[in-house]
């Protein structure tokens, strides 16, 4: 935290030092003019005045009028945010007949305060504010002699302690009936050298930014990122020490060492990021000062940009990949500790995201069952071989690894083949849930003793006996497991995913392979540790009572296939799924009846070919049920169905529109919408905002909904966008996991 | 078949619990939890966030030499709505901030003599000598008011009102944000300005 205040110190003392030799500080008192002045106000610690531009006034002409505030050393006044602390100085204007309009204040740029560990942004020394002051443009009868303009004017000024002040100012411009006055040299010296020290207007670049976080898999939005891409396309690098001011408080954090230039930009592209307010606002434009002590246009060091949007969609992108710089601001904002100045590498920090995004997926309703089936097998191990133990995390884990391997290749594949697929495509497909379905179903009856396999069918067999199968389906469950895991995008791996799909395909393996190992290591520690294998109690009769509870949760997953599978095919099918379930289910039992301790030959052979028959037949009427898909889903609950032009068509009316992009299968969006979306208070809020409400329902591939996806930087569901009307293009982005709060706060975003 | 079983969501739902937040530990943040606090009182007890769970909160950071706290005092709004919001069974915590040696800082006395020649009717007055607390919570300004609903979670932040300035005569016609959120917030209603604009004399931090 010190380190970065002194370099800036260094680098201020030195730009002082450079421009003395040719100006004046910026902070010094200018030589004024003898005349067109109002009487001086003394004040704690401020002297106050008025001059103005001409002493003769002009039918039409706009001129200006300075507040000059003197303040006594190492007191000051505040710009019109004045940062951490302290108050914006207001003049109230009182304008007689002839004037028409004042404008507001023409902020000089602003200098850092340091007020302890806070930051003030204002002016000591000598300040001039103009403000714009505009006759009227035609004559209405006569005007007096003599024109009188007051203004009141309110300050703060400060040094620890602060004093409010103020000033009624008047000064008298005469009216001689229109007559052009004589040139008055030093007073056009003065006004020059005043509005020198004003930020230049912005001439130079386009400017573009969004809210984003710099590691690029939250999207917490913890920082503003802003680009300023060269109009004239020159390639000059961004100099070292460049800040950006906004006019709005409440908004950026003002220390200096949470602002700073990003490495990597595009040639002729200056990329900055700058921190955010603890609990501040995110308005959607900002205004402010670009300051460098580098010449920017001209021979000016201060550019003014007005009012840009903060929602500009191709910036997340470039927030995901972007490094910060060697110069970077701490982690995090606010109470960061110093060491955290260090900027944490890109790529390995998502390895480090993927690796527990993978972690987490162990706890996904849909992965646990596959892995307690694994655990319950190792138990069975450690009570037969318990040496190799170690073996069977090897093995499981490289069917993890190998499984995201060919998930990565596909998608990777599929990607290079213009195939706009996400994250959980597979669900997409009735064919692959029925036969999913079917999977886990078998499976649970095979846990609940209906029937019991040998050792090489599925692969996914609980009562390995012989070494190698054990291996084998020891990486068959490693492979189950992935697969199965895909439909629950846990939060933050879309980001992983989704940065990972935008990569070379070298570091979307990597991305995918520590996604694996994250899901593989609690497994592997369990059998890299016999100590911790030694805490598995021993084999014995609740072995059984286990594996049948198991089952459970096998039959509790099935479940929720038949859920998903209803929302692909309609409900109208899951009695015939039911039916088709039930028909294994007696192929199962019958197999099961024909398995050793029955010996006879012909019983065996005729129990295998009845259940096959069965199997053959159910696997025939299910795979019939995954024709004739209907078309998705109609308006529903004051939900309509999303289309780009429906939500632009809400736009134009001057409604509010919010798009949830979901997926019957995708566990997360159904959570947040039972949570945060479909719950009486956001429905009221909806309603009393007009909100026009569009469901992007992804549960069958829609390449429309993928393309919107991919234009948010994501590969899955959910997806979040909150339209204000009158900025058609650049959305509020909620986060994936919703709260009624983070809803709230979006709307109320919404003018 | 239209509601996914219910048990699913639940279990769902715990586990999108578990997903790591990017927050920094010990930052009260907008629409989170506020961290735990101990801090020494003008009473010369110590005083606990946890001890006020269930209860709405009101911190607001104070400086007793600071023209925009004069303001409120000097005028009897802040005293009034302490009076009036603590009487709903309102918490109201007064912070301050300075440190030992700056300007408006406290000691304990000094402080407990302030409380009763202002008819001050907060619940208490803390001192954060160190400014850990006004660091977790990043206030800047004195005055800076945060509110904490009944569940620990931060629902406003912010400036006092919507009239930045030293003058009373501003009182009047300004939005009180502090009873605006508690008035919201005690009738289910969600908080419509949750931050504000903080304004004031900055917070008499420890370099």
């Amino acid at each position: 935290m010190r380190l970065p205040r002194f370099i800036l110190m260094l680098a201020g003392l030195g730009a002082i030092l450079a421009s003395v030799a040719t100006t004046l500080r910026a902070s010094d008192a200018l030589p004024e003019p003898a005349d067109g002045r109002s009487a001086t106000v003394t004040q704690p610690h401020v002297t106050a005045e008025l001059i103005v531009e001409t002493t003769t006034l002009q039918i039409g002409k706009p001129f200006d009028v300075v507040l000059h505030l003197h303040m006594d050393a190492n007191w000051h006044t505040y710009w019109i945010n004045p940062g951490d602390a302290g108050l914006a100085t207001v003049i109230k204007w009182t304008l007689p007949p002839g004037i028409q309009s004042a404008g507001p204040i023409e902020w000089p740029t602003p200098e850092e305060h340091a007020m302890g560990p806070l930051t003030t942004y204002g002016y000591g020394g000598d300040v001039y504010l103009p403000t714009k002051i505009t006759p009227i443009a035609a004559l209405f009868g006569q005007l007096p002699k003599h024109i009188e303009i007051k203004a009141h004017a309110t300050w703060l000024v400060c040094q620890e302690e602060c004093i409010p002040g103020q000033a009624d100012l008047t000064v008298t411009l005469n009216f001689n009936g229109g007559q052009i006055p004589a040139p008055d040299l030093a007073r056009e010296a003065f006004f020059q050298s005043v509005r020198a020290r004003l930020p230049v207007p912005n001439t130079r670049w386009d400017v573009s930014a969004a809210y984003g976080s710099a590691g690029g898999l939250m999207h917490s939005g913890n920082g503003l990122y802003l680009q300023l891409k060269d109009k004239a396309g020159t390639t000059a690098s961004a100099p070292g020490h460049l800040q950006f001011f906004a006019e709005q408080a409440n908004v950026l954090s003002p220390k200096p060492e949470d602002g700073s230039v990003l490495d990597g930009a595009p040639a002729g592209t200056w990329e900055y990021y700058r921190y955010l307010q603890q609990n501040g606002e995110k308005p959607d434009q900002l205004s402010g000062v670009v300051v460098s002590d580098q010449p920017l246009i001209g021979t000016a060091k201060s550019v003014y940009l007005s009012a840009f949007s903060t929602h500009d969609t191709g910036i997340p992108k470039i927030i995901d990949s972007l490094k910060p710089s060697a110069a970077t601001p701490p982690s995090a904002p606010a109470t960061s500790a110093p060491s955290a100045s260090v900027a944490a590498p890109f790529l390995p920090t998502i390895l480090v995201f993927a690796f527990l995004g993978g972690l987490i997926l162990n706890l996904m309703p849909c992965v646990l069952p596959v892995l307690s089936l694994k655990v319950f097998s190792l138990i069975r191990h450690a009570g037969e071989n318990s040496g190799g133990a170690w073996k069977q995390g090897v093995a499981f884990t490289a069917g993890v690894v190998i499984s995201f391997w060919v998930l990565a290749g596909l998608l990777i594949a599929l990607e290079a083949a213009g195939n706009h697929l996400g994250w959980g495509f597979q669900m997409q497909s009735p064919g692959f849930v029925l036969a999913l379905t079917f999977l886990f179903f078998l499976l649970g009856l095979n846990l609940f003793g209906v029937f019991e396999l040998g050792t090489s069918l599925v692969g996914v067999d609980v009562k390995a006996t012989s070494h190698l199968g054990g291996l084998t389906s020891s990486f068959a469950n490693g492979a189950l497991a992935v697969l199965a895991a895909t439909p629950c995008t846990a939060p933050f791996m879309g980001s992983a995913v989704g940065f990972a799909a935008q990569q070379p395909a070298a570091i979307s393996l990597l991305v995918f392979t520590f996604l694996a190992l994250g899901m593989a290591a609690p497994y592997l520690a369990l059998t890299a540790f016999p100590g911790a294998l030694r805490l598995v109690p021993k084999p014995g009769a609740w072995m059984e009572a286990l594996r049948q509870f198991m089952g459970f949760l096998l039959m509790g997953t099935v479940i929720f296939l038949v859920y998903v599978f209803g929302a692909l095919v309609g409900t109208d099918d899951v009695p015939m799924l039911l039916g088709v379930l039930l028909l294994a289910a007696l192929a199962a039992w019958i197999f099961g009846r024909g398995t050793p301790p029955v010996h006879n030959p012909g019983t065996r052979l005729f129990s295998l070919l009845a259940a096959l028959l069965l199997l053959g037949l159910a696997a025939a009427e299910g795979a019939r049920l995954t024709y004739d898909v209907p078309a998705s889903s109609t308006t529903q609950n004051g939900w309509q169905v999303y289309s780009p032009e429906a939500v632009q068509a809400a736009l134009k009316q001057g409604h509010p529109a919010f798009v949830d992009f979901t997926a019957a299968w995708c566990l997360s969006c159904k959570v947040n919408e039972q949570v945060a979306l479909d719950i009486d208070s956001t429905k009221k809020l909806f309603a009393q905002k007009h909100v026009a409400l569009f469901r992007g329902d992804w549960t069958h591939s829609d390449p429309q909904i993928t393309k919107t996806l991919r234009e948010f930087n994501r590969d899955g569901v959910p997806l979040y966008l909150l339209y204000s009307p009158g900025n058609a293009t650049a959305p509020q982005v909620l986060p994936e996991v919703l709260t009624p709060g983070i809803v709230e706060d979006a709307l109320q975003k919404v003018p | 078949m239209n509601k996914l079983p219910i048990f699913f969501s639940a279990f769902a739902a715990s586990l999108l619990l578990l997903t790591p937040s990017a927050r920094a530990a010990g930052t009260a943040t907008l629409g989170d939890k506020v961290p735990n606090f101990t801090l020494q009182g003008a009473d010369g007890k110590t005083h606990s966030l946890a001890e006020y769970k269930g209860k709405f909160v009101v911190l607001e950071w104070t400086n007793p030499q600071c023209p925009f706290v004069h303001k409120f005092y000097d005028s009897g709004t802040m005293q009034n709505l302490q009076k009036d919001e603590t009487a709903k069974g309102v918490v109201w915590l007064r912070i301050n901030s300075g440190s030992p040696g700056h300007d408006g800082a406290q000691t304990a006395d000094e402080a407990a003599s302030y409380e009763a020649s202002n008819h001050v009717h907060s619940t208490a007055t803390l001192l954060d000598p160190a400014g850990k607390v006004g660091h977790e919570f990043g206030a800047t300004n004195t005055p800076q008011m945060f509110v904490i609903n009944k569940k620990d979670v931060l629902i406003y932040a912010g400036g006092i009102d919507n009239k930045p300035s030293t003058d009373p005569a501003d009182i009047a016609s300004a939005t009180n944000y502090v009873k605006a959120a508690l008035d919201e917030a005690m009738a289910g209603k969600p908080v419509v300005t949750a931050s504000a604009p903080p304004y004031g004399c900055s917070v008499k931090y420890t370099e």
